[in-house]
């Protein structure tokens, strides 16, 4: 049934090029790029555009990349600038929205805890948006929040990263 | 089949309308899965309506309507996932054995719809309700699960999907962590036989993630113990408590036992407590009094919320906090087994909430009765606000306050009926519990009725006794027709009507004595602001009968037709030269009207101070 489906899928995809000329044409199917900034004070906005914006302080230093659309993941880097082990409620991590909206994120793969001065690599998934159209351009403007719950020297924490997104077609 | 049934619903225009808010009280009389998804799409709406064995109201079982309702409502995005996740949690606890399978079956109804739903991926509202799914069967409790054939077809389909690379990458996300979990319930983790070897590596590194898929999944109790307890050595290890680290074994053991760590009052006495405001609902109680049923509804409100809801549930985990004796952290209550949380915490047996109408539930969150008798929604006004006392191990520890407020209610109006009868007789008590606040207390002759005001409402406020309307005065009787005219004559004028009867006199309002505690507010003050609230009204006099209508004129005569003869000659002689019919005689004048009743005089209101109630 799955299979059937995606197999009607696949069909429906080879449509989607003509389909999307034509929506084009009208202006409907315009593709975006998505840019979110993290807007915390003292953040340090990214050089490039690969690179993420970068937050830290004295306990945890937060490399931060939203890709809603290509990994369709939010990439954060963590550090533990403590001298104690540093645990992340991975299962615990959720993407607000301004709209209300709000998702829950998981690692890719099941993490531990940051040992004092480790880093660790986290994608984030699923945090998708639309790539394209008038749903994608709604976005221009909106705002997001990324709650991380930690355990910083043994206390809970629950850090937020701020971000302001910004739309432009491609 | 649904999507007809919609249709049908909306040519017919028979989409159920329920009340908003509606309370769970309601929803258990409805009873159907419309009523479901619109009592949990509230704010503040309780899932322990879920709970078919819960004390407070709740579905009584789980149709298959409602099964269905309830996983399309999260889908829909009318019930918050966090809401419907305690919802599905506690029906998985409560559903007979029987019946689970076909809540799972609809799961994947629902999970399979979405997966392949290319909007998933571009939505996170999509993708977060899909995750709910998700992280409810993956972290369900061992052993229970849907129809076995079913979930192997899906497995496969699955398996062999992503092997295609025919999901997107949110779909694909979705499906290997499936995929990866329905390998651990075969006891293999990444394609290894899952064992207390890999469990250490993996609490060595403080992976719970991946120990609490072993505790929820693996297929042996005894692998599932060995994964709790990594992770409680975990919990332990990151613990701030000295006294949890310092006694690690033990207190592992305890929490592998018990599912937490609690706290013997007796050896650690309370101290001190305070509540943590982040973590605090504060809301305002509103009572919507039901004065003639003598019920009160309770319902809520919040700051920064138009609508009324209903009142929420109330849990204390994490908001309360408490210092007890030789304790080196303050404590909170208890949280749930499957936390596996090491810190020393308060049983939720151990707090009590002095409110007659709070009552703890099994989890320890506490509800409110939101269906009262006046009686009850009465003792509230003795406070100003709606006081919730805490108490820990029968100490006093914190109060939480919230607003309390009446609905303003129809006037309390007692009308005599019986035409021209006195208004009833009336005692009424004025208790003001507060300095804003004025409770009623009627007795009437058909009962006693009780209603509560704020002093804001009273303007909009009246308790009457009213006269009866007078009688309405008879009509006046009819003219008589007139006598039918005889041939070739007119008919005679009716009769002219009667006149209209006078109304009766309005009954006088009836006699009220009331009797006013003043409390500590000045009673002259209080007396003139209820002149204008206690009210004998007299009953408006009877309308005036209307005159009698005026007789109808009588008939005209009959004409006569000329009569002629031929005489000798054969000359046409006319011998008669015949009439015309007589006229129509004129009606008669219609009678006059009678005069209206005077209205009757209100009664007597008679004020009496009087000590308060219990002194």
């Amino acid at each position: 049934m799955l299979l059937e489906r995606e197999d009607a899928a696949q069909e429906a995809d080879m449509k989607l090029p003509a389909l999307g000329v034509l929506l084009a044409c009208v202006g409907c199917a315009m593709p975006y790029a998505y840019s979110f900034h993290v807007e915390n004070p003292d953040a340090r906005l990214a050089a490039k555009p690969n690179q993420g914006d970068v937050l830290d302080d004295a306990d945890v230093r937060a490399e931060i990349l939203v890709d809603p659309t290509g990994a369709r993941a939010v990439l954060l880097d963590l550090t533990n600038k403590t001298d104690q082990v540093l645990q992340v409620e991975w299962a615990q991590i959720t993407m607000t929205g301004s709209d209300g909206s709000s998702t829950s994120l998981r690692p890719h793969v099941d993490l531990g805890w940051l040992l004092p001065g480790a880093t660790m690599s986290a994608r984030l998934v699923p945090f998708a948006l639309p790539p394209s159209g008038n749903r994608a351009a709604g976005y221009q403007g909106s705002h997001f929040e990324l709650l991380v719950p930690m355990i910083v020297r043994r206390e809970p924490k629950l850090y937020r990263y701020s971000f302001a997104v910004d739309v432009r077609p491609i | 089949m649904r999507t007809w049934a919609l249709v049908g619903f909306l040519i017919c225009g028979c989409v159920p309308q329920f009340p908003s808010p509606m309370t769970a009280a309601q929803l258990v009389q409805y009873n159907s899965g419309p009523a479901l998804v619109a009592y949990l799409a509230q704010s503040d709406a309780s899932p322990t309506v879920c709970d078919l064995h819960a004390l407070s109201p709740h579905v009584p079982r789980m149709t298959a309507d409602m099964r269905a309702a309830l996983v399309d409502g999260m889908m829909e995005g009318k019930i918050n996932p966090v809401l419907w996740r305690r919802c599905a949690d506690v029906l998985l606890e409560r559903l007979p054995r029987d019946e689970i399978p076909s809540l799972f079956d609809e799961l994947e109804r629902a999970y399979r719809k979405t997966l392949t739903d290319s909007d998933l991926e571009r939505n996170p509202s999509l993708a977060g309700r899909l995750a709910t799914l998700h992280r409810f069967y993956l972290e369900r409790p061992a052993g229970l699960d849907g129809n076995p054939s079913v979930r192997e077809t899906l497995s496969e389909e699955i398996r062999t999907a992503l092997a295609k690379g025919k999901l997107g990458p949110v779909a694909a996300h979705f499906g290997q962590e499936l995929v990866a979990t329905f390998d651990v319930e075969s006891g293999r983790w990444q394609g290894r036989a899952v064992d207390a070897a890999m469990m250490d590596e993996l609490a060595a590194s403080g992976n719970e993630m991946t120990l609490t898929r072993f505790v929820e999944r693996l297929p042996s109790s005894e692998l599932r113990e060995q994964a709790q307890r990594r992770i409680v050595r975990v919990h332990i290890a990151l613990s701030p408590f000295h006294e949890v680290r310092d006694a690690a074994a033990a207190v592992e053991d305890t929490v592998i036992r018990e599912g937490h760590n609690r706290v013997a009052l007796g050896k650690h006495p309370l101290l001190s407590a305070s509540l943590d405001a982040r973590k605090t609902l504060v809301r305002g109680v509103l009572v919507r009094q039901r004065v003639w049923d003598r019920t009160a509804t309770l319902l809520g409100s919040a700051a920064g919320r138009s609508n009324l809801s209903v009142l929420p549930e109330l849990s204390f985990r994490g908001a309360l906090w408490a210092k007890l004796q030789s304790m080196s952290r303050p404590v909170s209550l208890c949280g749930h087994k499957r936390d596996l949380d090491p810190s020393p915490c308060i049983a939720v047996e151990d707090v009590t909430v002095d409110n007659a109408l709070a009552y703890r539930d099994r989890e320890g969150d506490f509800h409110f009765k939101d269906h009262v008798d006046l009686s009850e929604a009465m003792a509230l006004a003795k406070n100003k606000n709606f006081v919730l006392p805490v108490r820990i191990g029968g100490r006093a520890a914190v109060s939480l306050d919230w607003g309390l407020s009446y609905e303003p209610t129809d006037d309390l109006a007692f009308n005599e009926t019986v035409s021209g009868r006195a208004g009833l007789r009336l005692k009424v008590r004025v208790e003001l519990p507060t300095a804003t606040r004025f409770v009623f207390s009627v007795s009437a002759p058909q009962g006693s009725y009780a209603v509560v005001v704020d002093e804001s409402n009273l303007h909009d406020f009246h308790i009457t006794s009213r006269g009866a309307p007078g009688s309405p005065g008879a009509t006046g009787s009819s003219g008589s027709p007139g006598a039918a005219g005889s041939e070739c004559t007119d008919g005679e004028q009716g009769g002219d009507g009667g006149a209209g009867e006078d109304g009766g006199r309005g009954g006088d309002g009836g006699e009220i004595v009331v009797e006013l505690a003043c409390g500590g507010t000045s009673c002259l003050d209080t007396v003139a602001l209820l002149r204008g609230t206690i009210l004998s009204i007299g009953g408006p006099g009877g309308a005036g009968g209307s005159g009698g209508a005026g007789g109808s004129g009588g008939p005209g005569g009959s004409s006569r037709s000329p009569s002629t003869h031929i005489n000798s000659y054969g000359e046409s002689v006319t011998d008669d030269q015949g009439c015309s019919g007589g006229a129509t005689g004129r009606p008669g004048s219609n009678g006059a009207s009678g005069s209206p009743g005077r209205t009757g005089r209100p009664g007597k209101v008679t004020f009496k101070f009087v000590p308060p109630e219990g002194t």
